[in-house]
This record gives structure tokens, sequence and C-alpha cells, in this order.
């Protein structure tokens, strides 16, 4: 069964990219645009990988919903996008359990071979 | 002896009861300026001697008989014998040498023969009368007195002639010992006297001898300080003066009209009511105006000055401005021939010339170390004209000489001394007066809070500008940050998504066609790299305004050096490019510098980056050759501890009016993507990304690291080149300094 993979980001260009960029290569992927609809998918259908943006509208942050969705199931990976390079933020994912992490600008490539990597596939 | 009908006028003794009574109301005064000094006591006792000799000559004069004038010549002569060994006890107290015995000796032979003359007749065998008056006769024991009295005479004139020698400081003590010279050789010349007393008929004209000894002893009073008196002339001296003066003239000229008209008292009345008259005004102003030309050292009004100061000072926040106008003030009112102005400059921990008057700029105040300490400890001014207090040892003096200065002001604010304000001597060589020494120091507390001020303005301000700045970098940026990872993910979706080019290539075309989807490829590739290198920029941008983190330690400066020329080797040379030779040298006495290894790597990282491109650029230009390399070298300087860190390469260099333009942002020279496309096909080389990012610069780099230097390591930067040639790069590094009490800060700012 195809693994599934769930984008959480406010830019809409981005999200339905690299969504539809997983969907091609053989996964199951949606994509949400906030925290609060993000909970709402993983209520509904718990996805095997999130890609979560850390900036995010709302009452909810990409943190919070790292929190969240750790609570609900800890083997849910997760992946942190995010523009910000400073490690206090880095040590804080880490803290609330990010399995990755990963800088702006983005590659599909090294998304790619996360997502396999996370998901115990051989490249 | 008693009886008045012994006496009659003369008028010879007049002078003499003035210049004697004189004598001793100045003995009296410079005792009781300082009752304890032994210096103020002999001062006084050479003028109760002088004053001995003179009256009693005078009332010897006065006398009508023959016996009583004897008597009186006897205790002339005792007061004389006195005064000799009273000069020279003196002078060897003034000089501060030890000569006890001869002292006493002195003494006792003064006493010896004092009783001789005053006992027996072997000094005074007689009187004579001569056209003055009466005058002693003397006796084979003359000789024995002028021996003595010449003897000691002698011996003060070698005493103060070898000192004037050997004196070096304060500069007031050489001019005393000079005009005690003059003083006393000058009262000496009053030994003329001694010829009557022989059968010589020559006016004795001593008094006028002692008269002028005592003009000179109190000028030195008011121009050095001699014995510590500051006479300061006041308006009511001088109408003393006057008075002295006018009721001297009445009654001298009325006597003599008296004694040349008979019956002329009521007409010497009126000549002298007359004289005075009309005399008074202009002798009043006479007397003024040489007071105040040669006496009166104050030519401003005090408090004028420095209101005037304070006005000014409180409305400058620049330090520059500060000093500039201090140097102003300074330079109208005391006249003096040199002035500088040093601050304690916290980045580079030392004091720097900050404006100078006729003063020379390789002076470093760090070469007087004692005069530093001493300004610290007394907060107070440092004068090489006059002991204030404290010893002008030898090391003290030769300091100040070095800095050319005779006055060292502290400008201390807090416990810290923010600074020093030297000054040269007056060009009237004029001495710097207790008024001037005040009203220095009061400037000087007022300048230091207005420097302390200033600087505590400026770096509030940098503080907000660079917090400014951060915030506006880091919202940029992330904007920016978005709209390239829009533009990079479309760029991905074309590739990977939606295949676009694969599938074009599964297509039946033309070559034509081929060559086409080869080219977008190629193109799509190159907006990826640079979307990437804008990442990259972003990054950098954001770390502009951050501390980097971790504490301050004391750095070897080898290793990040040796860590930034590997990973330049790494990053550059591997795809096959010729390698550049890159050399390091480290002098021996390199200490530790005070930087973080991450920022030190950074820098050199750009540097060494940056000497690599530009030797690359010669070779586009068809110029470059094996011997193109890049020489980093370090060095010490010493006197400023600092560290300095050069990077040279032969590569195309820098034009002249672009050496500092270089520092600033978004300057580039290395080129368009055109540049690198020619360098590309002509060296046919692969298009790698990481060479793409490396050869094309963004014009990011120098100024981050301007900046970096110059705040996260407080150092300096520069460029030097000769185009064509070659450039140097230099960076200045502070040596790592032991912090007072160990504490280093822990780089958060």
């Amino acid at each position: 069964m195809a693994k599934k993979i769930m984008v959480v980001d406010d830019d809409t260009e981005v999200a339905e990219s690299i969504a539809e960029f997983f969907q091609s290569i053989g996964y199951e992927a949606r994509y949400a645009f906030d925290g609060d609809e993000a909970m709402k998918l993983v209520a509904e259908d718990k996805p095997d990988c999130i890609l979560l943006d850390i900036q995010l509208p709302g009452s909810r942050n990409g943190l919070d919903v790292l929190d969240e969705v750790k609570e609900i199931d800890p083997n849910i990976k997760v992946i942190m996008i995010t523009g910000f390079v400073e490690s206090e933020v880095e040590e804080e994912c880490k803290r609330s359990g990010v399995d990755k992490y990963i800088v702006k600008p983005l590659d599909f490539g090294d998304l790619d071979d996360m997502v396999k990597e996370l998901l115990g596939e051989k490249k | 002896m008693f009886d008045i009908e012994s006496y009659c006028f003369n008028l010879q003794a007049i002078p003499l009861f003035f210049v004697g009574a004189s004598m001793l109301l100045s003995g009296l005064f410079v005792y009781s300026k300082n009752r304890s000094s032994s210096i103020n006591k002999v001062f006084l006792l050479i003028c109760i001697s002088v004053c001995v000799w003179l009256l009693a000559t005078a009332l010897g004069y006065l006398s009508k008989v023959p016996e009583v004038a004897k008597v009186w010549f006897k205790i002339d002569n005792f007061g004389v014998i006195f005064i000799s060994i009273n000069v020279y006890f003196f002078i060897v107290l003034f000089l501060d040498v030890k000569r006890k015995l001869t002292i006493l000796l002195g003494y006792l032979t003064a006493v010896l023969f004092g009783a001789l003359i005053t006992i027996t007749d072997f000094l005074v065998i007689g009187v004579k009368k001569y056209f003055w008056g009466y005058f002693p006769e003397w006796g084979f024991l003359g000789f024995g007195v002028l021996l003595f009295f010449f003897g000691f005479m002698l011996a003060s004139f070698i005493e103060l002639v070898r000192h004037y020698r050997i004196v070096k400081a304060p500069l007031n003590k050489k001019n005393q010992i000079k005009y005690m010279f003059i003083a006393f050789l000058g009262a000496y010349t009053g030994s003329v006297d001694y010829l009557p007393a022989f059968g010589v008929e020559v006016y004795p004209f001593g008094y006028i001898s002692i008269a002028f000894f005592l003009l000179v002893i109190a000028y030195s009073m008011v121009k050095y300080r001699l014995m510590d008196i500051e006479v300061v002339i006041r308006k009511t001296l001088i109408f003393g003066t006057l008075f002295v003066a006018v009721l001297g003239s009445f009654v001298g000229i009325t006597l003599l009209t008296q004694e040349l008209i008979v019956g002329g008292r009521l007409l010497g009345v009126a000549i002298s009511s007359l004289i005075i008259i009309l005399s008074i005004r202009p002798l009043e102003d006479f007397l003024v105006n040489i007071t105040d030309k040669y006496l009166f050292q104050k030519k401003y009004d005090y408090q004028q000055v420095l209101k005037s100061f304070i006005d000014k000072v409180i409305t400058e926040f620049e330090s520059d401005k500060i000093a500039s106008g201090t140097i102003d003030l300074l330079d109208k009112t005391l006249h003096p021939e040199r002035i500088a102005i040093f601050l304690f400059d916290k980045n580079i921990r030392g004091f720097i010339l900050i404006k100078g008057a006729n003063y020379d700029t390789d002076i470093m105040l760090e070469d007087a170390p004692e005069v530093l300490s001493s300004l610290i400890s007394t907060k107070d001014i440092l004068s090489m004209e006059i002991e204030n207090g404290n010893d002008m040892s030898e090391k003290l003096t030769s300091e100040m000489n070095t800095l050319n200065a005779v006055l060292a002001i502290p400008l201390i604010a807090s416990s810290e001394l923010l600074g020093v304000i030297l000054l040269g001597k007056k060009k009237s060589d004029e001495y710097y007066t207790e008024d001037d020494m005040n009203i220095l120091m009061d400037l000087a507390r007022t300048e230091s809070i207005a420097i302390k001020n200033s600087q505590t303005l400026q770096e509030l301000t940098e503080q907000k500008k660079i917090a400014a700045l951060g915030k506006v970098a880091s919202s940029l940026s992330h904007n920016i940050n978005n709209h390239l990872n829009r533009a990079r993910i479309r760029l991905q979706k074309a590739v990977y998504t939606d295949q676009i080019l694969t599938k074009l290539g599964s297509y039946d075309l033309p070559p034509e066609g081929k060559e086409l989807i080869d080219k977008l490829a190629e193109h799509i590739k190159m907006v990826t790299s640079y979307i990437d290198a804008g990442g990259d920029v972003v990054k950098k941008a954001r770390d502009f305004a951050k501390p980097t983190k971790g504490p301050l330690r004391a750095v070897d400066i080898r290793q990040p050096l040796e860590e930034a020329m590997y990973m330049v080797n790494e990053l550059k040379f591997k795809k096959g490019t010729r390698k550049i030779p890159i050399t390091l040298e480290i002098a021996p006495d390199v200490p530790k510098v005070r930087a973080k290894e991450d920022d030190l790597r950074e820098v050199s990282i750009t540097v060494i980056d940056n000497a690599v491109d530009a030797i690359r650029m010669k070779e586009l230009n068809g110029n470059g050759d094996e011997s193109d390399n890049i020489r980093i070298e370090v060095a010490y300087s010493k006197n400023i501890r600092q560290i300095e860190l050069r990077v040279i390469d032969t590569g195309i260099g820098i034009k002249e009016q672009e050496l500092s333009d270089i520092f600033l942002p978004y300057f580039t020279t290395k080129g368009s993507a055109a540049l690198y496309e020619d360098y590309a096909r002509r060296k046919d080389l692969r298009v790698e990304q990481e060479t793409e990012k490396a050869v094309y610069g963004t014009g990011l780099g120098l100024d981050l690291v301007k900046s970096l230097v110059e705040e996260q390591i407080r150092g300096k930067i520069r460029a030097e080149s000769k185009q064509g040639e070659g450039a140097t790069f230099i960076i200045t590094i502070p040596e790592w300094v032991e912090d007072e009490n160990g504490e280093e800060d822990n780089g958060s700012r």
C-alpha cells in the first residue's frame, strides 16, 4: 500500500507542488494550508510522514502541530521545513521530537531522499 | 647715647632707615607666611641682621657725638658679621644640602667675632667724619672679619652655581636659584661699604644694593613662588605703595625745603602738595600698568572662560568636536606652545591622539606609563613646573619630556581615565599659575563628562542601528526566501513532477529539437543554482546582526587559518583546475588573539576565496602564469597590541578608486554571467554548482566580512593593491589581553 504524505504550508504554490511531486512518484499525498486544517486531516486519515512548514497562519504554528501530532502518534514522521537558520529553532524542534529538519529553498531530490530514509525504504 | 641732643638731622640716614625697615618688614612677612619652615625663619634672620646693620648705621649718621656714633657702629658691625653666615645657612636650606658642621662653626665664629666687636675696640677703633656723616674706622680685626664675611659669601655662591647645573625639575626651581643668585650678588655689591672703613672716601651705597636685593626677591616670589610664597599683587598693595610714596615724598620734600629755605616749612608743604596732586594719577596708572605687565599673569576672566566652555561643550556630542573646542579655548586663553588631546579607544584598547595643535603625531601616550599611573592615582594635574606635593622622579621627568609636555591633565569620569590633555609651556614662557591649574581642572572635569556622554550616546546609537538593521534584514530575508523557495519548487516541478524535459526527450524529434531540449535543461539547471546562491545570500544576511555564539577565549590564529585554507582547497580545486599554491607564514612572536575561531575562519575563507578568484580572473584575461600564488602572512605589532593578517595574491588587482568601495554591499568586480560562460566555454569545464557559486561573485562577501571584522573581532580590514599585479588584504586583530579581574565578555553584546 502506498505511503501517505501530508504537506502543510501556507504557500499554495509550495503545498500543491510538493504534494503533486510525491503523488507522481507513487505516494498518496494531501496538503493543508494551516494548522487547524492539518490536524483535521490527521484525524481523518493518519499520514505516514508530514512535511511541515514552521510558520503557519492562525492559532497554531508548525511547532504546535509537531507537538500535537507526536502526541497523537509518535510514529508519524515529521520533517520540519523552515526559512530559519537559527540553531535555537533546530534545538527546539529536536526537543519536540522532529525527525528531520530542512531549510528553504527546497530541493525535491533531497525531500525524496529524506522521506525514503524516514519511511525505511532503501534509496 | 639716649640723649636726644646727641643727634642731629642727617638726610643720609633716611634711605637707610627706609631700606632697613623694609628689610625687617619683608622678613616678618616671609616668616608670617610659614612659621614652621626653617627657610622662612632663616630668611627672617637675614633680614634682622641686615636691618640691624642699616638702622644702627643710620643712627650712627645721625649722631653728633663721635662716641655715640662709635657705639652705634659697633652695633651695626655686629649685625654685619651675621649676614654672611645667615645667607649661607639660608642657601644651604634652600638647596637641601647638609652642611651642619660648617654652619655650626660659622655661627660660633660669628658669635666670637660679635663679642669681640662689641666689647673690644679690635674692630671699630674709632670714627671718621666723611661728607655724609660719621663712619667707623676699622682696625686689624677687619681683615679677619672680611675673610669670614667673604668666605661664606663665596661658599654660598658656589653652592648656588653647583645646584643650578644639577637641578632639572621642577622648572621653576632652576629659575629660583638663578634669581636668588642675582639677588644676593646684587646685595653683596653693598660690600663697597667696607671701603670707607679703611679710609677710602667712597659713598657707602650698600643700602641701594639691599633695596635691589629686596626687589629681586619680591619678583621671584611673585613669578616663581620663591619659598612657596604665592604673592598676588592686589590693587590694595598698589595703593599701599602709593600711600607710602605720597607720604614719603610729602615728608621728604617738606623737610628738604625746611632745610634749604629758612621758614620754608609752609612753602614746603605747599610745594609737596602741588607735586602730589599733579603726580598721583599718573603714578597710579604707571603702577597699575607695570604690575599688570610684569607681575599679573591672569589675563582672562576665570568664570567667563569656564562658563563659555561649559555652554559650548554641553551641546556637543561628538568627541572630535569637543576636542577641537577645547583646543581652541586653551589656545585663546593660555597660549601654550602645543596641545594634545588623547582619548582612550575601547576597540584597540589604547590611547589615540584625537586632536593636536603643533603636536607630533608619532608620540604615543603608552610611552609614558609612569605619567599615566601618576594621573590615575592622584587624579590631579601633573606639572613639570611646580612641585605639587609629588616628587618629580627622573622617570616622570624624562617621560614628560618624551611627551613634549609640561602639564598633563587627566580626564576622569567615574574613576575611569577617559583621556589626557597635554600642554606644552606657555608661549610667553610664563609658568602656569595656580589659577590656571584650577581652571584647567574644572575644564577637565566638564570635558570628561561631555566625552563620557558622547561615548555612551554613540554606543547606544550603534546598538539601535544594528538592532534595527537586524530586524530589517530578518524580515526582508524571510520574504525573499519564500519567493526563492517558490521559484525553485516551480523549476523542480517542471523537472521532477511534470518531467517535461524527459517526456519531450522521448518524442521523436529532429536533432535541432534535441538540442533545444538540452539547452532548456541547462537553463533550468543554471536558474536553480542562482536560486541557491540567492538562498546563501539570505542566510548570510540574516547572520549579519547576530553575534556568533560562544565565549571569547584566547585563540591561536593558526588553526582557523589552516581550516580556511583546507576548505578553500576542497571547494575550489577539486574539479581538475590547476591548484593555486597557498602558503601560510606565522611569525614566531605572534601571540593568541582576541577573536572567535568561527569568525576568523569565516573571514579567512572569504578573503582567500576572493584571492583565488582574482587569480582566476587574471587567467581569464590571458595574463595568468605558473608563479601565481597566494601568501598568507601573520605578524605581530607589539606597541599597538595588534596582530596583522595579510592575504597577498598575485591576481588581477583592484583599481585604486575602488579600494574602499569593495567593502560596500553589492559591489562586485567579478563580472556577469556572460563572463562566466566565456570562462566555462574556454576551459571546457562542466558546470558544477559549487564552482558556479564560487567564481560568480554575489557581491555580498566583503561587506559582511568587514562587519564581522569590525563588530565581532573588533579589528580593522583594508585592502592595498596595484592593478594588474595583485592585491593585499590586511586585517588587524586585537591581541588577547587578560582583563583586570580575569573576566572576559562572553560574546553576547
